[in-house]
């Protein structure tokens, strides 16, 4: 029964979303962002905690939603200061925010496919560093996930010119389909920071941390998770990797006050002494 | 609910179980990680195969390759060097190989890879062609300077004519190779590819065809200088009608032979250098043959005749028009037999026949129909199950019509593994029936060996710790063994024989041999789990209200005081303990109920 209930109680503490950090499935973040708060990371639940802030990378995953005047001067100034952001969007939620920044990087959510590919799917593209930068530092290729692209900015990684835009989604390439390069990542220069771009915010999901993949994207995410010289900040305001349904928002909200898991303890273990404390007395 | 309603109905739901697990067997949804792999954003890369390479890696660097390949090829032509150039021939041959599969398995066959690995295959042909061509006017080269040397007007005439029609022949070849220039230049930039050295290919070809040129003027000053032909004591004519023809057209070349004998002679007709027909003159001197157009390329091409190998015609020049084709495929159709696929083939000029079309599953040539007199083609072909892309294809360099493709069509060939497929297809899956009829058969002996099983002489209802004077415990259901009696005798005869030879001297260890036998036996009879276990009283508390309870109390009435008490029986406890134990014994095995 014990074990039962802690399975139970395990099942309803995750969630399905898609990107969320709540997700132990393959579609979900929970794998980064347990090696990212393992690693010291913050989270930026509001734009406004991000003032002050130096030597920072922020990292918005999926954004949804429209970004608010506020939030985009909070993080135009954070990026001012001389800080990092990376924007991880292929839906073109992001691009709201791109145009608040008065960034020339759009994302074109295409379906993108290429021939070089890991997997034998249309779905896995391979991109290669296009210039010298330090998020491709050390980064051979990336092994993208249906990846967008961006346009704008300076290439950081691009696909090889045996890539094109999948209009009809059969995976060929079609007669009306051309080959070309497509930017991946791209980043911009903003005040005394930078702005990067990435088409993919599937790099960051947990069926992209398996080995093999492993061994070829783990260099881009250590920049994340290893890096020495800033910060990792973790944006959970618009980011889709802090969706959860409402009862799993209420697990965390407890698990996160130690006050409220005191308390609940206590109303257990009063409810538990209450029944035995019953059954002595009706025995007797 | 009476048992047999039961046992009817847990039959049914049985087989009906059976019969479902049998219907969703040939595709179970189960989870695995292909079950839930897709996502709008996003695919599960457990679900996938990884490749190990990166496929496109070869692709540009072989395309390079090729684009250098002719300049090589025609380079060490115009030096004479034909020997290294048959080498980087078969070299560019086995590039070509190479794209043509790369473009199959990379699946680009309607990309610009593929544009651009049809007009290298084309360039391949042309460079094969030009190869052959200047190597067979080195040979004339050497041979017109031995019969020069030996002063043969025929032979000259000849060598002359053949080395016209290979001129012929090269500058169309060269035009060839300059109508590709253009795309083929296009997509290389395209694709970022150095078009340097095919650039500069052009123009060593363009070398060529003016030394060539060159070489054919001189020749034919040559011949008419020094070799005139009006020492012959025959003319021989040559005509052409029509000057152009397209595939299965017919030309009609035609002539006469003028001057003495003139009457049943062989004229021999020669297109493009090679020996095509021998024609006999009429009584006129007129001849004719009748060329059909076929396996020849498009373009400009030469004819002549020869009398006696020593009179030669002037040479003639027709046209091949080249026709571009266009093939159609119906929608195929699943029948029993297989995929039926139909379609036509035909040029602007109308339908094509005697003509072989391929059919294309998934890239791979699966059927080559020909084409009948209305153009049209048909063939049946086998696929397995699964989805397979269709398509119909014409191709043939060796004649002067274009390649065409049809359209793509998708078919889903139906899985036959499934019980109620294999039924719904009108074509029953044997291996399926017999399996199932074996389970359901299996099934249904298995439940009915359960429910006839072998039962429990007596069945007690009742507490382990009834006493035996309560009554409560009643007998459900009585039923003498019938199969066990012989075992039975034997066991009971062995266990009396063992209490009679010790009797005499240890009464004690005799009369527990009996009681170890009834307790085993009646735990058989029961059945009780672990007879062992249970004291005499326990065992008679067990069997109260059994037709040997009351010889049983007697037996342990006496027992008890000889096994427990030491005590030394008389005869008359003696015979009690052995009827009791005969009398318990009797009914045990059924025979008596009293």
């Amino acid at each position: 029964m014990l074990f039962c209930l802690v399975v139970l109680l395990l099942h309803i503490s995750t969630s399905s979303y898609e990107y969320s950090r709540y997700n132990l499935e393959w579609n979900g973040t929970s794998i980064f962002f347990n090696s990212a708060i393992s690693a010291g990371a913050g989270e930026i639940r509001e734009s406004a905690q991000l003032t002050g802030k130096e030597r920072s990378i922020l990292l918005i995953i999926a954004p949804e939603g429209t970004f608010t005047g506020e939030e985009i001067a909070d993080i135009f100034e954070f990026i001012a200061r001389g800080n990092i952001v990376v924007l991880a969007d292929e839906s073109g939620s992001g691009n709201n925010l791109l145009e608040g920044l008065e960034s020339e990087i759009r994302i074109i959510p295409a379906n993108i496919t290429s021939i070089d590919r890991y997997y034998d799917d249309s779905s896995s593209v391979i991109a290669y560093p296009s210039s010298r930068d330090p998020l491709n530092a050390g980064t051979d290729s990336l092994i993208l996930n249906r990846p967008a692209y961006v346009r704008g900015g300076q290439p950081v990684f691009s696909t090889s010119i045996l890539t094109w835009i999948d209009g009809n989604g059969n995976g060929r390439i079609d007669e009306m389909e051309e080959l070309g390069i497509y930017s991946i990542i791209s980043r911009e220069d903003i005040g005394n920071g930078i702005l990067y771009v990435l088409a993919d915010p599937s790099i960051f999901i947990n069926g992209m941390h398996s080995r093999e993949i492993g061994d070829r994207n783990q260099p881009f995410i250590d920049i994340f998770l290893q890096n020495d010289s800033f910060s990792l900040l973790l944006e959970q305001g618009r980011s889709r990797t802090a969706t959860a349904d409402a009862h799993v928002r209420g697990i965390i909200f407890v698990k996160s006050s130690s006050l409220l898991k005191i308390l609940l303890f206590t109303v257990i273990g009063a409810i538990a002494s209450l029944i035995v404390w019953k059954r002595y007395m009706g025995v007797t | 609910m009476k048992r047999s309603r039961l046992h009817i109905l847990a039959l049914i739901l049985s087989i009906a179980v059976i019969v479902t697990i049998f219907v969703h067997s040939p595709t179970p949804v189960l989870y695995s990680p292909e079950y839930t792999a897709f996502t709008k954003n996003q695919t599960n890369p457990a679900a996938l195969e990884s490749l190990g390479q990166d496929r496109g890696e070869k692709l540009l660097p072989l395309m390079s390759d090729l684009l250098d390949a002719p300049g090589t090829i025609i380079l060490n032509i115009e030096y004479g060097d034909m020997d290294i150039a048959e080498r980087d021939l078969q070299h560019f041959r086995e590039l070509s190989r190479s794209i043509d599969n790369l473009v199959i398995n990379l699946d680009m066959s309607e990309s610009e890879i593929e544009d651009f690995r049809r007009m290298n295959q084309k360039n391949l042909q042309i460079i094969s062609e030009l190869l052959t061509s200047t190597s067979r006017l080195d040979e004339l080269n050497s041979l017109e300077i031995r019969f020069r040397d030996q002063e043969d007007p025929q032979m000259m005439t000849s060598i002359t004519y053949e080395g016209e029609s290979l001129r012929n022949k090269i500058s169309h070849l060269y035009q060839e190779y300059l109508s590709q220039s253009e795309p083929l230049a296009s997509v290389s930039t395209r694709l970022d590819l150095n078009t340097t050295g095919y650039e500069l290919s052009q123009e060593n070809f363009g070398d060529i065809v003016k030394r060539i040129e060159n070489e054919q003027e001189d020749r034919f000053y040559v011949l008419q200088t020094q070799f005139p032909s009006d020492q012959s004591d025959n003319d021989l004519m040559i005509s052409v009608q029509p000057a152009e023809g397209s595939y299965h057209d017919t030309i009609r070349i035609s002539g006469s032979l003028s001057g003495i004998e003139i009457s049943n002679k062989k004229v021999d007709l020669f297109i493009d250098t090679a020996k095509t027909s021998t024609s006999i003159t009429n009584s006129q001197g007129n001849w004719q043959y009748q060329y059909r157009i076929e396996s020849i390329p498009a373009g400009l091409h030469t004819a002549y005749a020869v009398y006696k190998n020593s009179t030669f015609s002037d040479i003639v020049t027709f046209s091949v028009i080249f026709l571009n084709t266009h093939i159609v495929l119906e929608n195929p159709e699943i029948s029993e037999s297989g995929l039926l696929c139909k379609g036509a083939l035909f040029t602007d000029s109308g339908p094509l026949d005697g003509v072989k079309v391929h059919l294309l599953a998934d890239n791979g040539i699966v059927a080559s129909p020909l084409t009948d007199i209305e153009g049209n083609f048909h063939a049946v072909i086998g696929l397995s199950p699964g989805d397979h892309q269709i398509k119909a294809v014409f191709s043939d360099s060796t004649v002067p019509l274009s390649g065409s493709e049809s359209r793509t069509y998708t078919v889903t060939i139906p899985a036959s593994g499934s019980l109620l497929a294999g039924i719904s297809d009108n074509r029953p899956d044997i291996p399926s029936f017999i399996i199932a009829g074996m389970v359901i058969l299996g099934t249904i002996i298995a439940g009915y060996s359960y429910i006839h099983r072998k039962k429990p002489k007596f069945k007690v209802r009742g507490t382990h710790t009834a006493r035996p004077e309560d009554s409560a415990l009643e007998i459900e259901e009585v039923v003498p063994f019938l199969t066990d009696s012989s075992r039975h005798d034997s066991r009971m005869e062995e266990a009396f024989e063992k209490y009679l030879a010790i009797a005499g001297s240890n009464i004690r260890e005799a009369v527990g041999i009996l009681f170890s036998h009834l307790r085993e036996e009646i735990g058989r009879s029961l059945p009780l789990r672990n007879p062992r276990s249970f004291t005499p009283r326990e065992l008679c508390s067990k069997i109260s209200g059994l037709p040997f309870f009351e010889n049983f109390r007697t037996f342990i009435g006496h027992y008890e005081p000889v096994r427990y008490g030491n005590r030394d029986p008389d005869d008359h406890e003696r015979d009690e303990i052995v009827k009791s134990f005969e009398a318990i014994s009797r009914k045990l095995k059924g025979g008596d109920e009293n």
